[in-house]
């Protein structure tokens, strides 16, 4: 009498795998770097992705209007420009091309405006003439 | 589907077997898999986006370049956050809603292509109302591909520095 040979392969290790590494990396995909501080972007429709092949040198304004380039709050206003000079020169020295260097500026919505004015001339000072203010995108604008 | 495999048919002969339950996970796994790559595919990442400006080189401010009044545009917003533009046509300034205000710089963009728009946003209005006012500019310049847009950062206009929104 012949039997058919049933070929079965256990799936389940595989399956739990496949699922532990999808929901790696789903967590690792969705966080990111934590900043020193949360800010609310203003938002905007104009603006454009910005792109993930670039070193960023951040300048976040907080809603009290504290400026942290890089992370360090700064405490004496007239130092954003040398910081910010400081972390261009940082990023050149870890080897990244001068113009991947970015400079992005995340402001809490509310902060008065002159406070990015003042930020604006400092970075002019530093000779950084091109520089992002990050928004967050509006709804349905893509 | 879950069977219970019973191998062998000729049965009968008194041995007790046992029974295996086999659950074929193949279309659970498959269903699951294409369900993960659909929420991968849709779910929108925060990306991070940004208006990029580009600024003039310190101390261009000084140097003057005359422009007709006829081409220049004040964007003016108070402390309040209101905004108002001020034209040749209207004396006074006249008060603009945000929502306007786009159609309303596409208009006199179409209409004169040398439009310089400036943005004189008082430094006690919030920071996003500049957003507001820029994004408006933007989306209509995108329109009328009319670009030269000057920030005022001084609060003396005569040392303006002008800002060049890019994009």
């Amino acid at each position: 009498m012949q039997r058919r040979v049933q070929i079965r392969i256990d799936m389940t290790p595989m399956v739990d795998v496949i699922i532990l590494l999808l929901i790696f990396f789903f967590m690792t995909a969705t966080f990111k770097e934590p900043d020193a501080v949360e800010v609310t972007l203003p938002s905007a429709a104009a603006g454009v992705r910005i792109p993930k092949d670039v070193d960023i040198v951040s300048v976040v304004i907080d809603g009290r209007g504290v400026v942290y380039v890089n992370n360090v709050a700064i405490e004496h206003r007239g130092d954003v420009t040398e910081k910010v000079k400081k972390a261009r020169i940082d990023a050149l020295h870890a080897g990244a091309p001068l113009n991947k260097i970015i400079t992005n500026v995340r402001a809490e919505e509310n902060v008065e405006y002159g406070v990015l004015i003042s930020v604006m001339k400092e970075l002019q000072a530093a000779n950084i003439l091109v520089f992002n203010l990050e928004v967050q995108k509006e709804e349905g604008a893509w | 589907m879950a069977g219970a495999d019973i191998p062998g048919g000729g049965g009968g002969k008194g041995a007790r077997r046992r029974i295996s339950i086999y659950i074929d996970m193949t279309p659970m796994v498959d269903v699951i898999i294409l369900l993960l790559i659909f929420f991968f595919m849709t779910s929108q990442f925060k990306e991070p986006a940004a208006v990029e400006v580009t600024l003039p080189k310190p101390g261009a401010g000084e140097k003057f370049v005359k422009v007709k009044e006829s081409n220049v545009l004040t964007i003016k917003v108070d402390d309040a956050g209101m905004v108002s533009v001020v034209d040749t046509r209207y004396r006074d300034g006249k008060e603009v809603s945000l929502k306007e205000l786009g159609k309303y710089i596409g208009a006199r963009q179409t209409e004169n292509p040398d439009l310089i728009t400036i943005i004189d946003v008082s430094p006690e209005a919030k920071y996003s109302r500049m957003m507001d006012v820029l994004d408006e500019f933007k989306m209509a310049s995108e329109q009328t591909g009319v670009r030269k847009v000057s920030l005022q950062l001084e609060e003396v206009p005569e040392t303006a520095a002008t800002a060049e929104a890019g994009g």
